[in-house]
């Protein structure tokens, strides 16, 4: 991409009013869409992402400015207007001499979406779409979608590192919409991985993807409105994650931490959530969605244990607000583009495994919900107040799941809800997710086993 | 190399690959955004990003291609990307590139087209730190405070000699205030938007802040039940915004919308007219022409409750045989061209906020909607959301509420709006859609809270 000696160039001029620290992050991306509608290929979209972030630090300070001319004279230009924003007196003392570091390759790609026709992403789609309107005449619509990025970075820094890596991510996406001339119901589907179009030979089946979207729809369209109050709820594993993930991951984030805005701020070492509980942050395993082989800091990806036997052990640690909690990085700073300053993030977060026997979890319900699909939710970090919604629910009624119900919104603070989980099942699976935040959206695999809580807020009508 | 260099080389290109009937869509995008702790600068991002789209129609079908980067190579690669792609596409949906038979739209520049000083800005953003802490002395900290500026540029042309520009820009005030009142934290947050910086109100951005937050002091849940409610107009237009597909043609056509076969028909209660105004006076953000190029106007599409129209693009329009409403909208410049309102709002009443309170007598007004991404379905109508806001009693506003789910069904709040108040307000603005709406009152509306209110009741407690 750049060579030594302009990266260099670059980074001198970025610290040469005194910033003690600064990167240059590089990013040329390659992404494409292919949707289907109405049984046809409905588009076709390629996009190009390229351009490079200067980030300057002082102390805690921080400066931003992107480019999307990555030459010499973009990028000095860039360096200087984030220069002179630092503008701090003393000019820099220190020298930089640049390593080339390898970033650890865990995530191999067979094929990659480059190299794959166009007729083949449609093969794929169409296989989702079929299944979707075949599943039922009540589909009476049905988008499947393929969507994949090759993002490749280079990131250096100041203290001389000088890295590359290569991120390729395959999603599909299937809704259908169940309707009965009077209303329509949604289901929805996205699985994905960090790798490219292998996985559909080995672990995603579009088909299988599709009715699963499809039953979910036609379930919802014959469901009745879930009751409102307070109930025990079930909440299945893959996607239900999303519990964790709203409730607590997000409040573990340095960037809610630092500045004590975050209801788990001061409270490492202390119990926050019941025994039952440990919850863990791993960016390491293969090609899973929320993997990396590095962050958008340079750093090695990592398994980062947050609660351990409901006992906070750790948070989501960046470089920035680390050195305002005096903490080294988590391998956790994440940023959707250039365009973005990186801050800490989620990569696969999820609640280990327990010792619940699954089916005793819903046998001993006498009353509540069983969420057995979850849609997304959103947290406030300050308060811990959280919301998410269930995409698929089901009344459980004397331990026996009895009749689908629609609408249901689960409400309640982080930490009481961790410490209401009173059974943890022993089914960990992963649901693929995009969230936002303030670098941007990046994708977040959200996981966990069966869990039940004991009491929530429950709207519906 | 600017834009009018390398859209010379793309349609230069296009010619060569033998194509007639193309355009380019062209998005230049720069913030600066000053961010304030404890009265620092603590962090500052200047961000701008260039985007072109390139469409060209092949044998009736449309391909799509887009970059970031603008070389003559780009340039070529854009075109064959474009080519390809509309080879794969099957839909049998007509497509058009506009032939100004709708008239020929102007071109439109920003106001003042420049950012302010760079520390015009650094003053501002100060000045609203200690104006927020100023307000009252239970504000313990300004957890966010910020002053950004935003300017877009949109140039389009085709193969057909357009040549159109439009641009606009916005100052952004945001503050978010923290406070800890009887032990238990509060936070909420104000923004306000101007289009030139002295135009910014700092002082009232800083008063609904607190506001906001102190406003929620001793806030508790209430009993579930069904309630009158007035929506103010930060809530109504958040609903607006998750909605307003509902009115797109495109989504009707599709499945997506219940509307389809509605225009003519009575579709809301006779109190309740929305405007789609591209040009409205009140707004910063004015549209001349839509993503095709095709000049916009205003329209009531839902008048006295009856649905006047559906909002359309040049493909919807020609499937339902009628003229373009001139409401073609890009999501980001590599988006395909889909259909979204401009400036879109409820048209208020002669109510004040004080005389609709009193004619409500006794229900909740809800003040802020949260998880919309998650909690409400664009498709069915239902929404099932976290909510916060104050009871009315007596005609006044009372205690405030929090911790409560409302839930309900959009085509049904439609029909059951009994008056709206004459305080309409917009939301902040993007580069495509802008919401606004006065306070709305509805009929009633299911909302959950920490009690059950109705078991209660029945056993006459």
């Amino acid at each position: 991409m750049l060579s030594e000696h302009i990266i260099q160039q670059v980074l001198e001029r970025a610290v040469s009013t005194g910033g003690d620290f600064a990167e240059l992050f590089v990013e040329d991306t390659l992404s494409n869409g292919v949707s289907m509608i109405d049984g046809a290929v409905e588009a076709v979209n390629t996009a190009r992402i390229y351009g490079a972030g200067i980030r300057v630090l002082k102390g805690v300070k921080s400066v931003y400015a992107s480019t999307s001319d990555v030459t010499l004279q973009g990028l000095l230009a860039a360096a200087e207007s984030a220069a002179a924003a630092i503008a701090v007196s003393d000019a820099w003392q220190g020298s930089i001499t640049l390593t080339p570091k390898a970033a650890p390759d865990r995530h191999p790609v067979v094929e990659y979406p480059g190299q794959v026709p166009v007729r083949r992403k449609v093969e794929l789609i169409r296989a989702a779409y079929d299944s979707m309107k075949s599943y039922s005449p009540e589909i009476v619509q049905a988008v499947a979608s393929l969507s994949d990025k090759d993002q490749q970075v280079l990131i250096a820094n100041t203290e001389g590192l000088l890295t590359r890596d290569r991120r390729v991510r395959t999603r599909l996406a299937a809704q259908a919409i169940a309707s009965d001339g009077k209303e329509n119901q949604v289901g929805f589907e996205g699985p994905g991985r960090l790798a490219g179009y292998e996985i559909f030979e080995r672990e995603i089946d579009p088909a299988a993807y599709g009715r699963t979207a499809a039953k979910q729809a036609v379930t919802m369209l014959h469901a009745d409105y879930c009751p409102a109050g307070q109930m025990m709820v079930a909440i299945e594993n893959g996607f239900g994650g999303v519990l964790f993930h709203e409730a607590c991951g997000h409040s573990l984030e340095a960037e809610a931490v630092a500045k004590g805005h975050s209801e788990f701020a001061g409270k490492l070492g202390q119990q926050v959530a019941s025994t039952k509980v440990t919850a863990i942050d791993d960016g390491t395993p293969a090609n899973l969605w929320g993997s990396i082989n590095i962050d958008d800091e340079g750093t090695p990806g990592q398994k980062n244990v947050l609660i351990e036997n409901g006992i906070l052990t750790g948070y989501l640690v960046d470089r920035l607000n680390g050195r305002r909690m005096g903490l080294p990085s988590t391998g956790s700073a994440r940023r959707e583009s250039y365009l973005y300053a990186p801050t800490s993030r989620m990569t696969n977060t999820y609640i280990a495994n327990g010792e619940d026997d699954n089916e005793e979890i819903i046998r001993s319900m006498e009353r509540g919900l069983y969420a057995k699909k979850m849609g997304g939710g959103q947290v406030n970090p300050a308060t811990g107040e959280f919301n998410f919604a269930v995409a698929e629910g089901y009344l459980v009624e004397n331990g026996v799941i009895t009749r689908p119900v629609r609408g249901a919104m689960l409400i309640g603070t982080g930490s009481q809800v961790l410490l209401d989980i009173d059974r943890v099942g022993k089914n960990l699976d992963f649901g693929q997710g995009m969230c936002g935040a303030s670098s941007g959206s990046v994708p977040t695999n959200v996981g966990q086993p069966l869990i039940r809580i004991k009491q929530l807020t429950v709207g519906g009508r | 190399m600017n834009i009018q260099e390398f859209q010379a080389l793309v349609f230069q290109a296009a010619q060569e690959q033998g194509l007639k009937d193309y355009d380019l869509y062209y998005q230049k995008t720069s913030t600066q955004e000053y961010e304030v702790y404890q009265g620092e600068i603590e962090k500052f991002s200047g961000t701008t990003v260039m985007g072109a789209c390139f469409r060209c129609l092949l044998e009736g079908h449309m391909g799509y291609s887009s970059t970031q980067r603008f070389s003559q190579e780009d340039a070529r690669n854009l075109v064959e990307q474009a080519v390809e792609s509309a080879r794969a596409v099957e839909s049998k949906d007509p497509q058009f590139l506009y032939d100004g038979s709708l008239g020929t739209a102007q071109s439109l520049k920003s106001a003042s087209g420049r950012a302010p000083a760079a520390q015009d800005m650094r003053d501002a953003a100060l000045e609203l730190e200690r104006l927020a802490l100023a307000e009252d002395s239970r504000i313990q900290e300004v957890s966010g405070c910020q002053v950004a500026y935003e300017e877009w540029e949109i140039h389009m042309a085709n193969s057909r000699g357009m040549d159109l520009s439009r641009g606009s820009q916005v100052l952004v005030a945001y503050v978010e205030d923290m406070a800890k009142v009887e032990g238990k934290p509060l936070n909420a947050y104000a923004v306000k938007v101007a289009e030139t910086l002295d135009g910014l109100d700092l002082k009232a951005c800083a008063r609904l802040a607190a506001e906001n937050t102190l406003g929620f002091v001793g806030a508790k849940s209430i009993p579930s039940g069904t309630y009158p409610v007035v929506f103010s107009s930060k809530a109504m237009i958040s609903l607006l915004d998750t909605f307003s597909g509902v009115f797109s043609a495109d989504n009707a056509q599709r499945g997506l919308s219940l509307l389809g076969d509605q225009v003519g028909k009575t579709i809301a209660s006779d109190a309740l007219t929305l405007v789609d105004d591209p040009l409205y006076a009140g707004c910063i953000n004015k549209v001349p022409f839509d993503a095709e190029g095709v000049p916009t106007h205003r329209k009531a599409v839902v008048e006295g409750g009856v649905l006047t129209t559906l909002l359309h693009n040049l493909k919807t329009a020609a499937k339902a045989g009628v003229p373009s409403t001139g409401n073609a909208c890009k999501w980001g410049y590599t988006s395909p061209v889909g259909v979204a309102p401009s400036n879109f709002y409820v048209q208020p009443g002669t109510l004040s906020r004080e005389e609709l309170f009193q004619a409500v007598g006794e229900g909740l007004l809800i003040t802020e909607l949260r998880g919309l991404h998650a909690g409400a379905n664009a498709q069915s109508g239902d929404f099932s959301l976290e909510c916060r806001g104050y009871r009315i009693t007596g005609g006044q506003k009372g205690a405030p509420v929090d911790q409560i789910v409302i839930a309900s069904n959009f085509y049904e709040l439609l029909k059951q709006v009994v008056a709206v108040g004459d305080d309409l307000e917009f939301g902040t603005p993007g580069a495509d859609s802008c919401f606004g709406s006065p306070s709305v009152w509805v009929r009633g509306a299911a909302i959950a809270g920490q009690e059950d209110g109705t078991a209660s009741q029945s056993q006459g407690k």
